[in-house]
C-alpha cells in the first residue's frame, strides 16, 4: 500500500507536469509518456555504469527538459489536432527508439532500474517511499509557485487568446516553450522514480496509451489546478487496484467509473468542488447577512 | 500561498505517517495453517494478454481442484488466489506485492508475461518466497539460476528458437533460410539466438523481416521475402499477426516452409489463417497431441477440463494443458515437502525432484544448479481440416 | 517495375480502409467539435457482431452484414445519447476524454461477451487469388477498395444533395445559425453518429475475414486518427487523400528502406506535411498568423 501511494506520487509529478503544459498554457501534448521514458531510462541507463543514483535523477530530469525544447520549440506554431499528432508522433519515435537501440536501453529485454545504495540501501519500499515524499511534495509547490507567479498568468493568457496575449507583450515563443521545458522536467524526474520504484523498465510501458492515460488524470481530476492531477493520479493508480475484486468485471467497472465521473463532473473533480466550495461560501456569506440583519433590529 | 503552505505541511505529515507504520511480524509460516496452503497466482486476465492468462489459469486450477476433491495434498487443501498482472510490470509488482504483504501467501505459481515476473523478482528475493512458472519463457529466469525461481513447461526462448532454427538446417537440411519475428522481447530473443546458432552453423540467414505485434499488413516484408526466395522461413509472431501475414504470403505467392514458434502451435492459428496453414510446422511442448484421447493422461486432462472448465472450440488449448502440467509438478513438490512445511522445504522439495514423468511432457528434473525442469520440444505440422500430427523429430537444442 | 504495381495496390487497398475511418472522424469532429478517438473500437464491435450472426447463429452473409451495421448504428446513439450529449455545453476536453472511456468500455465489454481469443470469420468470397495483368489481389481486396470508393462517392453525393447532408454541413459551418435556421443540431448530432456507423460497421466487417476478429482490433485504426489530420482535420477530400497516400507511402517504405523504419517513416512524412502546411494538406486555411 505503500507502494502504491508511492506510484499516485509518481504519477502525480507528471500529470502536474502535464497540467502545467495543457492545463495552463493550453498545448496538448499526447507525448508526455515520452519524456516520462527519456527521464527513467536516462536515471536507469546511468546508475548502471555507476553514477550516483542521486546524480543521475536530476540528469534524467534535465535531459528529459531537452527533450521537451526540441519539440516545444518547433510546436510553437502547431495548435490542436495538428499538435496533438505531432506530440503523439514524438511519443512514438521515442518508443521505437527504446525497442530498437538495444546497446543502451536493452530494447524489448528491458532495463533493470535499481534503487539508490548511497548512503544505504533503498531497497525497503518504505525508505523509497520518503524519497519520493521528498522529491514530490517541493516540486509540487515549486510548480504552484510557477502557476501563481507572471508565468503563470501568462501562460493562461496564452491558453485564452494566443493574438491578444502577443499584442500585450508576452513572448510566445518564449513561453510556449517555457511550459514545454518545465512539463518535460517533471516528467523526466516521474521517470527517474518510476523506474527504481517499480525495478524494471520496458519500452511497453511508454506507449501512446500510456500518454493517454495522464490527459485522463488531469482531464478527469480538473484542467489547470494543478491539485487536479494529484486527484487524477491517485484514480488511476488507485482504482484498478481495489477493482482487482471484481475479478473480470475488473476493466469494465473502470470504464464505466471513469465515464460517470466524467458525465457528472465535467470540468473534473476540482471543477466540481470548486463550483461547490462557491456555492457554499456564498451560502456562508447569506447566512451571515441574515443574522447581522436580524441582529441589528 | 499561507493556505497552500499549511496545506502541504499537513499532507506531508499525512504521507509520513502513512509510511511510519510497523510492518507486521512475520508469521511462522505465511500461507499455512492446520488444513490450508495459500497460493499465489498471477496470469494476465485483463488487456491484450488475457487469452493465455486465462488457459493459465483454467488449466492450472483445473488440476488443483481435482487434488483437493482427492483429500489435498498432505492433509491439507490447496487455496489459490488469482491475481491479475495485465501482462504490465507495474500491474505485476503491484500483484505480488498484494499477494506477499495483504495476503501472506505460501508461494506463488503462475505468469505469462515475463517481463512482470522479472519486475517483480527483487520483491521475491528479499522475501524468499518461491515462484514457480510453466509460461514464463525468458532466458534470464533460470539462467543464471536464481534460488526461488522454477520452470517447468515451455522450454526458455533461446531453446526454442534454436529448436526451430535446427529443425530447418540440419533435419530439412535447406539453404537458404530466412527470419519474420515480432519486434517484441519473445521475438527479438529468438531473432538474435536463431542468429547465434546460424552463425554456428556457417549458415547466414537470407532474410530477416520484422514486425510489430497488431500489424495488419505485412505487404512490404513479404515482397523482399518474395525476392530473395528462402526455402524455410523461421517465424515467431503472436497469433493473429501471423494468421493475417501467412494469408497475404499465400496470396502474394510467398511459399516457403514455415516453421514457427510455440504461440502458432495453438489451434486458433489454424482455425484464422485455414487453408494457409496447412503445411506449416510449429513448436509443441507436449509428447501428445490434444486429441490423443487414447492416451490416458491426455483423456484424464480433458475430463476434469471439461467437468471443471467447459470444452468450447479451442479450449482446452496448449495453454491450458501446460498449466494443468506445471501445477502437477506444483503439488508434486509440495507433496513431497512434507507434512511440516516451510518456504525453504518447498525449495529443497523442488530440487530434489528427478525425473518425475507427468505423463504428459518430458520428465522434469531439477538440482541446486537447474532450474529448469524440463528439456526438449517437439514439432507438429497443420495438416487439412484442422488436423495436425506430431513429427517424428528429435532435436536437441544445443 | 511489377513489383511496385504490386505494392501499390496493395498500398492502396489499405490507404482505402484508414481513409473511411478517417472520414467518419472527420465527419464526426466538424458538426460536434468531438474527435471519436474510439472510432477503432466501433470497426471491432461491427467485426464482434458481424461474427456472431455469421458464425453463431450462421446466417448467410447479407443478413449478418445488415443487422451486424443495425447494432452499431444503435451502439454509437446509445454512445451518442449517454455518454456525449450530456456533455455538449462541457469543455471539448472532456468530450474527447470521454470517446476514451468509451473505448475502454467497448473493449472490456468485448471481452467480456465473447472472452478474451481471437476468433476466425469465414470469408464471403473465394479466397483464390485474382491475376490482373500479373497483379494479385483477392476477391477480399477488390470489395474493400471498391465498397471504399462507393462509399466515398455516395458521402460527396450526400453532402451535396440530400437535405440531411445539407443539414450536416449548416452545423458544421454555424451552429448558432443552423438552429436559428430551424435545423435541430441535436438532431444532426445523431444523423452524424449513425453515418459513422454505417462506415466504420461497413470496414470491420469487411475487414473481418482478413484480419480476423478479437478484442484489440480496434487500435489498428489509430491510423485514422493520424490520416485525419494529415488530411487536413476539416476537409473531407483531405481524409481521402491523405487515407491512399500514407496506405502507399508505408507499403513502399516498409518494402525500400525496412520493415522497421515503416513506421518511422509514415510518422517523419507526418511531420514533414505538418511543417510544410501546418493545418494538413487541404484544411480550409484559417490565417492565423501571429
Amino acid at each position: 500500500m505503500i507502494y502504491i501511494i508511492s506510484l499516485v506520487l509518481v504519477y502525480s509529478i507528471a500529470a502536474v507536469g502535464l497540467d502545467i503544459l495543457m492545463g495552463y498554457s493550453g498545448q496538448v501534448c499526447f507525448g508526455q509518456a515520452g519524456f516520462v521514458a527519456v527521464g527513467a531510462y536516462t536515471t536507469a541507463f546511468l546508475v548502471k555504469n555507476g553514477f550516483s543514483y542521486w546524480v543521475s535523477l536530476p540528469i534524467g530530469g534535465i535531459v528529459a527538459a531537452l527533450t521537451g525544447l526540441m519539440i516545444g520549440l518547433p510546436a510553437i506554431r502547431i495548435r490542436g489536432h495538428y499538435l496533438a499528432l505531432a506530440t503523439m508522433s514524438f511519443a512514438y519515435i521515442i518508443h521505437l527508439i527504446l525497442v530498437h537501440w538495444e546497446s543502451v536501453t536493452g530494447g524489448p529485454r528491458g532495463l533493470i532500474a535499481a534503487r539508490p545504495s548511497w548512503p544505504f540501501s533503498f531497497e525497503k519500499d518504505k525508505y523509497f517511499y520518503f524519497v519520493i515524499i521528498f522529491i514530490v511534495i517541493p516540486l509540487f509547490i515549486v510548480a504552484r509557485n510557477i502557476v501563481k507567479s507572471k508565468y503563470g498568468r501568462a501562460f493562461l493568457a496564452i491558453q485564452k487568446d494566443e493574438i491578444v496575449s502577443k499584442s500585450m507583450g508576452i513572448n510566445l515563443t518564449i513561453y510556449k516553450t517555457l511550459a514545454f521545458i518545465v512539463c518535460s522536467f517533471y516528467a523526466g524526474v516521474a521517470g527517474g522514480l518510476y523506474g527504481p520504484l517499480i525495478g524494471f523498465l520496458d519500452p511497453l510501458s511508454f506507449t501512446i496509451l500510456d500518454s493517454a492515460l495522464y490527459i485522463m488524470m488531469i482531464v478527469l481530476g480538473g484542467r489547470g489546478t494543478l491539485v487536479g492531477a494529484f486527484i487524477g493520479a491517485a484514480f488511476f493508480a488507485i482504482l484498478p487496484e481495489v477493482l482487482r475484486e471484481a475479478k473480470k468485471w475488473q476493466e469494465l467497472a473502470f470504464g464505466l467509473t471513469f465515464i460517470c465521473f466524467l458525465i457528472f463532473m465535467p470540468n473534473g473533480v476540482m471543477g466540481f468542488i470548486r463550483r461547490y466550495q462557491v456555492s457554499f461560501v456564498e451560502k456562508i456569506r447569506e447566512m451571515e447577512f441574515l443574522r447581522h440583519y436580524f441582529e441589528e433590529k | 500561498m499561507k493556505e497552500i503552505k499549511r496545506f502541504m505541511l499537513g499532507m506531508l505529515i499525512i504521507l509520513c505517517l502513512i509510511g511510519s507504520q510497523g510492518t507486521s511480524d512475520a508469521i511462522e509460516v505465511p500461507g499455512v495453517t492446520k488444513d490450508t496452503i495459500l497460493v499465489g497466482a498471477l496470469a494476465p486476465l485483463t488487456g491484450p494478454n488475457t487469452t493465455s492468462g486465462v488457459a493459465c489459469r483454467d488449466g492450472a486450477q483445473t488440476y488443483f481442484d481435482m487434488i483437493n476433491d482427492a483429500g489435498g495434498i498432505n492433509g491439507r487443501k490447496l487455496k489459490v488466489i488469482w491475481e491479475d498482472d495485465g501482462c504490465v510490470p507495474a500491474k505485476g509488482v503491484a500483484a505480488v506485492k498484494k499477494l506477499i504483504e495483504r495476503d501472506k501467501v505460501f508461494a506463488l505459481f503462475g505468469g505469462v508475461c515475463s517481463n512482470a515476473l522479472l519486475a517483480a523478482l527483487p520483491v521475491v528475493e528479499k522475501e524468499k518466497i518461491l515462484w514457480f512458472t510453466a509460461n514464463c519463457s525468458s532466458p534470464p529466469i533460470t539462467k543464471p539460476v536464481k534460488p526461488f525461481l522454477f520452470r517447468a513447461g515451455w522450454n526458455p526462448t533461446d531453446m526454442q528458437a534454436r529448436t526451430i532454427a535446427k529443425a530447418g538446417v540440419e533435419y530439412f537440411k535447406v539453404k537458404k533460410i530466412g527470419i519474420f519475428h515480432m519486434s517484441d522481447e519473445y521475438g527479438v530473443y529468438y531473432r538474435d539466438n536463431i542468429k547465434k546458432y546460424l552463425e554456428e552453423k556457417n549458415v547466414q540467414p537470407v532474410a530477416i523481416e520484422t514486425c510489430n505485434p497488431g500489424d495488419v499488413d505485412f505487404t512490404s516484408q513479404l515482397t523482399r521475402l518474395k525476392e530473395v526466395d528462402p526455402d524455410v522461413v523461421l517465424m515467431a509472431m503472436w497469433i493473429q499477426d501471423a494468421a493475417v501475414m501467412i494469408q497475404q504470403a499465400k496470396k502474394l505467392g510467398v511459399n516457403p516452409l514455415w516453421i514457427g514458434a510455440g504461440p502458432t502451435g495453438e489451434e486458433p492459428f489454424a482455425v484464422m489463417a485455414g487453408e494457409a496453414a496447412v503445411g506449416t510446422i510449429h513448436l509443441w511442448p507436449f509428447k501428445y497431441l490434444l486429441t490423443d484421447t487414447h492416451v490416458p493422461m491426455v483423456a484424464k486432462f480433458r475430463e476434469e477440463f471439461k467437468k471443471r472448465i467447459g470444452e468450447k472450440p479451442g479450449r482446452p488449448s496448449g495453454g491450458d494443458m501446460i498449466n494443468y502440467n506445471g501445477a502437477m509438478v506444483f503439488a508434486e513438490a509440495l507433496k513431497r515437502a512434507g507434512k511440516n512445511l516451510t518456504r525453504d522445504k518447498l525449495v529443497s522439495a523442488f530440487e530434489s525432484l528427478k525425473n518425475f514423468d507427468s505423463l504428459l511432457a518430458t520428465p522434469v528434473t531439477f538440482s541446486k544448479d537447474e532450474h529448469h525442469g524440463n528439456y526438449g520440444i517437439n514439432l507438429v505440422v497443420i495438416l487439412p481440416k484442422l488436423q495436425r500430427a506430431l513429427l517424428d523429430i528429435k532435436i536437441k537444442p544445443y | 517495375m511489377l513489383r511496385l504495381a504490386q505494392l501499390i495496390v496493395d498500398g492502396t487497398v489499405l490507404g482505402g480502409t484508414y481513409a473511411i475511418c478517417a472520414l467518419g472522424m472527420v465527419v464526426i469532429f466538424k458538426a460536434t467539435d468531438v474527435i471519436n478517438i474510439a472510432q477503432g473500437e466501433l470497426v471491432m464491435m461491427a467485426a464482434f457482431f458481424g461474427f456472431t450472426f455469421r458464425v453463431y447463429f450462421g446466417w448467410s452473409f447479407t443478413p449478418s452484414f445488415l443487422l451486424a451495421i443495425g447494432f452499431i448504428i444503435f451502439l454509437s446513439l446509445a454512445i451518442e445519447r449517454l455518454a456525449l450529449r450530456p456533455l455538449i455545453k462541457a469543455p471539448i476536453w472532456t468530450n474527447i476524454i470521454t470517446t476514451m472511456a468509451v473505448l475502454i468500455i467497448l473493449q472490456a465489454a468485448a471481452r467480456l461477451i465473447w472472452g478474451p481469443e481471437p476468433y476466425a470469420f469465414p470469408p464471403y468470397l473465394s479466397r483464390m487469388p485474382l491475376n490482373i495483368a500479373g497483379i494479385r489481389l483477392t476477391h477480399q481486396d477488390v470489395a474493400i477498395l471498391g465498397t471504399s470508393i462507393i462509399y466515398m462517392i455516395l458521402l460527396f453525393l450526400f453532402f451535396k444533395y440530400a437535405r440531411i447532408g445539407k443539414g450536416m454541413r449548416a452545423v458544421q459551418m454555424d451552429k448558432e445559425a443552423a438552429s436559428l435556421m430551424g435545423i435541430s443540431v441535436r438532431k444532426m448530432y445523431s444523423y452524424v453518429w449513425m453515418l459513422n456507423a454505417i462506415l466504420v460497421g461497413t470496414i470491420g466487417i469487411l475487414l473481418a475475414p482478413r484480419l480476423g476478429v478479437y478484442s484489440t482490433m480496434g487500435l489498428l485504426f489509430i491510423k485514422g486518427f493520424v490520416v485525419a489530420v494529415m488530411g487536413g482535420f476539416t476537409s473531407l477530400a483531405g481524409s481521402i487523400v491523405g487515407g491512399f497516400l500514407l496506405g502507399v507511402v508505408e507499403t513502399l517504405a516498409g518494402f525500400y528502406i525496412s520493415s522497421t523504419m515503416k513506421d518511422i517513416v509514415s510518422f517523419i512524412i507526418l511531420i514533414l506535411i505538418l511543417i510544410v502546411k501546418p493545418t494538413g494538406l487541404f484544411a480550409e486555411s484559417v490565417t492565423k498568423r501571429v
